[in-house]
């Protein structure tokens, strides 16, 4: 078995959206569900002098998100059916259709805010890796499609030996809570930021 | 088990493109391959369950100019997926899709396709229409094309400007009216209108002189290349290929390459822009914000920073320019303080001199901001200014363009590795294969601005060389009365004011015909008499050279991959039958059908491509198999053969040097009609320009610029929601605008201009420098126009005022608007 | 807001289950402290399938929340494990063992008071588990305004408070309500008012943590002011049903009052459950 993960590299990402497009695409997700989100992050302020000069400590980065496929998934803790599970392959978490019950539970649990129940397929719904391709020994559909080449997936070994990195940015959750397989290489402007100086600047493209 | 992805098995089956290619290779003829690139079945992987699914070459044709490369996964004759090029063994040398071409399925698929010829039957604008057939709309266009050759002439039929379709097979109609006498021509574009018609008086114009100016090649500009390998100091105009160039391998790559590859050898990047755009993404110090529209106010500031530290060499700019300073002027205006650095000192002109306080006012940026950043540039071993064509879509910026060019000008620091010239980072040299719009010359030559088609409606008669920028003639001789639109949507939406362009297209005593092809109801369809439904490319065997918004060459032939819904035809098959009807079938096809055009056209591309070097680009056969083909281009350093030897070299200017004094410009305001407001330049200096610095007032107290939005290319794509939803129409306002206003991110705004207002949600954002709003341009206009004409489509052209600049007649007001702002 | 409407099927359920359920804790202390006949306690006993009833009626409201109701079997496989199969669970064995209660009540099963008190004590324990494991099923550490011990008390306040006058409606629908003396009134109607308080208390806890909790993409500010309105609403409709409550205890004998009382409290409570809903503020995004 093998355990998989993705990279990140946050200091390519231009905030594109083509992640999403690309798995909006292949995944055939209705408009509201999405499986992979791009959140822009802004923080910083602005000084104006007495001259009408001005000064900002402005700054924007992007978090691209599917499902980190995490150790210790609070989606699988929360399922009261078995039907969020890992994937005995590729430990991939996917969701058993057969066995799910929609009651949306994963969604709450989950701090990412990846799962999501699809009411007219009738279960939870998921980025599972694009766990097809991956075992047809291709990447994600995202991966190949990144125009800035700032996402990556792999064994999370190989991965780690490859990049330095992190697991979380500000305002993602402490990664300890479900130690997701992921690592991030942050853009100074995301090294440099404070959880609590920061906002999601796009909430409603993200819901 | 199962799992979430809602077509497992479908996926099962999915091949790589071997068997294609064996196909492909056995079909070598031409009406083979027709069939086979229907829908050719892959390999199955399970007898059982059999799906064949196929994989069709495509690519986006849409005014990028990425073009970048679809792989069609098609089931049953219905697309199902994309993949993009993952081709090679080079990752980072695939032409991979952007978010938009990413969700062209949609468009192909969507419900909102036109699907038959139709005929207006409201008022013309009014967008009602009923279906005909193809033999009536046909029949209709060949009258209507017998009338204005027999009534006016080739002058009175304007295919006007369009760019939703880059295809060699794109513009069949060019080829038919150049056949049945020709049309107006279109004078340089909406993208670089103003650069395009004032750099030449700077950089050359005449081919037999010298070099000649093109904002389109490697010869003028450096490439980012020439950047990623000998740059130290990286500053950036007005220029985010984040969100105008997004592919793979286009200048968002390639910029990721430069800031890597400077940053990593202790160099920076600095961005110049009114926002923190997206190519600024994740940097923490790199952005200067600048007001919208004052680039040539810090450029001035900057160079005088320069001349103060010694930093010019005097000797080189006496080399290598006219009109730098006053033993460089020319004869005829010699003795009158008018060189740039008699502007820059306060000699001349406004006599004012130009120093980071003078301009730190202007621009919003601290003086000692300006005199840092001239230090880095000073100090920087190979600084590459570049601009984007933002600041030069301004009504000033026939000024501002030339501005940042002074800048390595002033340093001496062009024509040497790692530098530029401060124009837009190069295009490739080379295209690999031809269109069927340029197999045959216009045999009109008169040609009108494109931003001046409106007049040319209204008063063409009146418009001449003086007046109106008319080349090619003298004048106009009559107004245009057919307009032909094809994949385009600069009647209104893209053009400007749009209320003032409706009244003169709903006027029918004006131009009496319009014809519009497309694929989806724009506005500008609206505007129709006939309008007709066009065929995607993917829907048809496409292809397209690699154009102009990446630093490589290719070319992709593929398709279809699945079959046009409704009625839509080929635009080519169209024009084939009109030819008919006006009796020059024959002449048009040659005998030739579509797809036959594309192999001749292909085949005489390779084999020149193949003369000049390109050993290794496929034979027709060996295309079809591999879909697409890519070279990688050598770095170029922008008008380095000049800078080695200017005697050999010289540039195609009447000195044959840089023209940083124009005597042929200044002479124009002495021969040219020039509104009382308005000047032609002969030096680069700050010129506010109209609804520019210092124009706002009690009633519209905000500057307004456009800017390119992720979401559309100009305004492709622009219906597609899921686009709408990741990557929303919103007005970008700083906190410090915004709270005395009451406006909290996602808020409803109405935005008022002399021209006209919209209503758009609000991004409260510190990205964008206070006293300036921006509006993403290209938003589908959307208003009643037989009402109050409040636009909630959000088109920033319902903002703009119809006001030609001086010299190009271009769109300078695109980005140079007054407004003000409310909660709506 | 939009939140809290999103998830009205399990406001419905968690609101209403828990007050049938309750009824049993109401009749525990009216055969504690009454003096019934053997008549009454005959007629007692066949009604108390209304609060069984309201308990399904309860059910059925969270069904339309399940996408698939149809798998639903699966849920055995957690027991123990999953918070929210442990809340289904607790609720299937509250409804076995009140059906049983039930039946062998009907059938003359329960004539020796001592075993009627155990019986129905161990129904009354069940409900009480089954409120509390509602509550447990809500503790995702990833949604921490939820994670508290509120949420539980929350549901066991709701459940005493409609609990209460569930079980007068029983006891008044079986001519019984003379059978329990003022101190088994003061009593239930005591509990009613403890469980308002305790519900009331809790829910005002939880929009407090949710208007200072802190979510990347969430203006929880805001969200709690749009959910000031269903606070208002809980306390006010609460109030009203104490005191009908109160009357219902008092005066007896007027089911329609009794009846009116649950409606009110049921509105109450179902108010409180979209506050609680309204602030599922995850510690993401």
């Amino acid at each position: 078995m093998a355990t998989y993960g993705f990279f990140f590299d946050n200091s390519r990402c231009t905030g594109c959206r083509t992640c999403s497009m690309a798995c909006r695409d292949y995944n055939d997700t209705p408009r509201e569900i999405s499986f992979r989100k791009v959140y822009d992050v802004e923080g910083g302020a602005w000084e104006q002098a007495e001259d009408g000069t001005c000064t900002t400590s402005a700054f924007v980065y992007h978090i691209s998100l599917g499902c980190q496929h995490c150790a210790d998934p609070a989606c699988i803790k929360a399922c009261p059916t078995t039907a969020m599970h890992k994937d005995a392959a590729t430990d991939l978490v996917v969701v058993d259709t057969e066995k799910c019950i929609g009651c949306g539970y994963c969604a709450m649990a989950c701090p990412y805010g990846v799962p999501t129940v699809d009411r007219e397929a009738g279960h939870s719904v998921k980025c599972n890796g694009c766990i097809d391709r991956v075992k047809e020994g291709k990447k994600p559909i995202c991966v190949e499609a990144c125009p800035l080449r700032a996402l990556d997936f792999d064994e999370i070994g190989a991965l780690r030996a490859a990049h330095k990195g992190v697991q979380q940015l500000a305002p993602m959750p402490d990664a300890k809570i479900t130690r997701p397989h992921i690592i991030i290489k942050p853009s100074p402007a995301a090294a440099a930021a404070a959880a609590d100086s920061v906002f999601v600047a796009n909430p409603k493209e993200v819901q | 088990m199962s799992d979430t992805t809602p077509s497992l098995s479908r996926r099962s089956f999915v091949k790589t493109t071997g068997a294609l290619g064996a196909l492909a290779a056995a079909g070598g003829t031409l009406a083979a391959s027709e069939q086979l690139f229907g829908n050719v079945p892959l390999a199955m992987a399970d007898e059982e369950e059999a799906v064949p699914e196929t994989i069709a070459w495509s690519q986006c044709n849409v005014n990028c100019g990425g073009n970048c490369v679809f792989q069609w996964h098609s089931v049953d004759g219905k697309v199902q997926y994309m993949e993009t090029d993952n081709t090679g063994d080079d990752p980072n040398f695939q032409a991979r899709a952007c978010l938009r071409g990413r969700s062209m399925r949609k468009w192909l698929n969507h419900p909102d396709r036109l699907l038959y010829p139709m005929k207006r039957v409201g008022k013309r604008g009014e967008g009602k229409f009923e279906q005909i057939t193809w033999e009536e709309a046909t029949d209709l266009i060949a009258e209507k094309l017998k009338w204005v050759y027999s009534e006016y002439g080739p002058e009175a039929i304007h295919i006007n400007y369009a760019t939703g379709m880059y295809s060699s097979m794109g513009k069949p109609g060019n080829r038919l009216l150049a056949l049945l006498g020709g049309y107006l021509n279109q004078g340089a574009d909406y993208s670089t209108h103003m650069l395009q018609v004032v750099m030449p008086y700077m950089f050359g114009w005449d081919g037999e002189k010298g070099n000649v100016f093109s904002p389109y090649d490697n010869v003028n500009a450096s490439s980012f290349t020439e950047a990623e390998a000998h740059s130290d100091l990286v500053v950036m105009f007005g220029n985010s290929p984040a969100e105008t160039r997004m592919g793979g391998i286009n200048a968002v790559w390639d910029f990721n390459n430069v800031r890597e590859a400077v940053e990593g050898r202790g160099g920076k990047i600095i961005h110049i822009d009114y926002r923190l755009n997206e190519t600024a993404s994740g940097t923490t110090d790199d952005w200067i914000p600048i007001r919208t529209g004052t680039d040539a106010a810090l450029c001035a500031a900057l160079v005088h920073e320069f001349i103060q530290d010694g930093k010019t060499d005097e000797d080189f700019l006496a080399k290598y320019t006219v009109g730098w300073d006053e033993s460089t002027m020319p004869k005829a205006y010699q003795g009158k303080n008018m060189s740039y650095k008699a502007y820059v000192m306060g000699q001349g002109y406004d006599m004012v001199e130009k120093t980071p306080e003078w301009a730190a006012e202007i621009t919003q940026i601290p003086a000692d901001r300006i005199r840092q950043l001239a230090k880095e540039l000073e100090d920087a071993k190979a600084p590459f200014v570049v601009q984007g064509w933002g600041p030069q879509r301004h009504t000033n910026g026939e000024t501002a363009t030339r501005a940042i060019c002074m800048v390595p000008i002033a340093l001496g620091k062009f024509g040497l590795p790692g530098t530029n010239t401060g124009q837009r980072e190069a295009e490739p040299p080379a295209y690999l294969v031809g269109s069927i719009a340029g197999s045959v010359a216009n045999p009109c030559t008169a040609t009108i601005p494109v931003y001046n088609y409106l007049n040319g409606i209204d008063h063409g008669h009146e418009l001449t060389a003086e007046n109106g920028g008319i080349t090619g003639a003298d004048k106009l001789p009559y107004d245009i009365k057919f307009l032909w639109n094809y994949a385009g949507n600069c009647l209104t939406n893209q053009h400007g004011d749009i209320n003032y362009a409706h009244e003169v297209l709903s006027d029918e005593s004006k131009c009496e015909f319009i014809l519009v092809w497309d694929t989806v109801m724009t506005d500008s369809a609206k505007y129709a008499d006939l309008l007709l439904p066009d065929a995607m490319r993917s829907e048809q065997l496409n292809m397209q050279t690699q154009g102009y918004s990446e630093y490589y060459t290719g070319v992709t032939v593929g398709g279809p991959a699945q079959e046009p819904p409704g009625e839509c035809r080929s635009s080519y098959d169209v024009c084939a039958e009109i030819a008919q009807k006006m009796g020059i079938g024959d002449k048009f096809t040659e005998g030739k059908t579509h797809d036959q055009w594309i192999e001749e056209m292909y085949k005489a591309g390779q084999a020149a491509a193949v003369e000049a070097g390109y050993k290794d680009m496929p034979t027709w056969e060996g295309i079809l198999e591999q879909g697409v083909y890519k070279v990688k281009c050598e770095p170029s350093i922008g008008l380095k053969a000049f800078r080695d030897d200017p005697e050999a070299n010289p540039l195609g200017t009447p000195s044959g040097k840089i023209e940083v004094f124009s005597e042929t410009l200044q002479n124009l305001n002495k021969t040219w009609e020039l509104g009382e407001d308005e000047v032609i330049y002969p030096i680069p200096l700050f010129d506010p320009g109209f609804e520019g610095y210092g124009s706002t007032t009690a009633e519209f107290p905000l500057y307004c610029s456009g800017f390119h939005h992720k979401s559309r290319t100009h305004s492709s794509f622009g219906f597609i929601e899921e686009l709408k939803d990741v990557a929303r129409q919103q007005l970008w306002i700083n906190p410090a605008d915004a709270e005395p206003r009451g406006i909290a991110n996602g808020d409803m705004c109405a935005v008022k201009s002399p021209a006209g207002e919209i209503r758009i949600e609000a991004k409260v954002t510190p990205r964008i420098i206070p006293g300036t709003v921006a509006v993403p341009q290209g938003s589908w206009h959307d208003a009643n126009m037989d009402g109050d004409k409040v636009d909630h489509g959000a088109c920033i052209n319902t903002l703009t005022t119809y006001k030609p600049t001086p010299l190009a007649k271009g769109n300078g007001p695109s980005n140079s608007i007054i407004v003000q702002v409310a909660k709506a | 807001m939009g939140m809290a409407l999103h998830e009205l099927p399990l406001a419905l359920f968690t609101t209403i289950a828990p007050i049938g359920a309750g009824a049993f804790v109401a009749l525990f202390i009216a055969f504690l402290k009454g003096n019934f006949t053997a008549a009454k306690l005959k007629a007692v006993d066949k009604y108390t399938i209304l609060p069984i009833f309201v308990a399904l009626v309860g059910m059925a409201c969270s069904v339309p929340h399940l996408t698939n109701a149809n798998n639903a079997v699966n849920v055995l496989n957690t027991i123990g494990s999953s918070p929210l199969a442990n809340e289904m669970t607790a609720f299937g064995v509250f409804l076995v063992l009140a059906c049983l209660y039930w039946i062998i009540g009907v059938a003359g099963g329960l004539k020796n008071h001592g075993f009627r008190l155990v019986c129905s004590g161990i129904v009354a324990v069940a409900a009480l588990v089954f409120a509390v494991f509602v509550g447990f099923a809500y503790a995702l550490p990833t949604q921490p305004v939820w994670n508290t011990l509120w949420t539980p008390a929350q549901i066991v306040g709701i459940e005493l408070f409609g609990g209460m006058v569930m079980g007068m409606i029983v006891l008044i629908s079986a001519n019984a309500d003379a059978c329990v003396e003022d101190g088994a009134d003061n009593a239930l109607a005591a509990v009613a008012i403890v469980g308002f308080v305790l519900a009331c208390l809790a829910t005002c806890v939880i929009w407090y943590l949710g208007s200072v909790a802190v979510s990347p993409v969430l203006d929880v500010a805001a969200n709690a002011g749009s959910l000031v309105v269903f606070l208002v609403l809980f306390i006010i409709f609460g109030i009203i049903g104490v005191v009908c409550a109160f009357f219902t205890a008092k005066i007896g004998s007027l089911s329609l009052l009794g009846w009116a009382s649950l409606v009110v409290i049921i509105v109450a409570c179902f108010f409180a459950r979209l506050v609680f809903y309204g602030m599922q503020i995850g510690i993401g995004f």
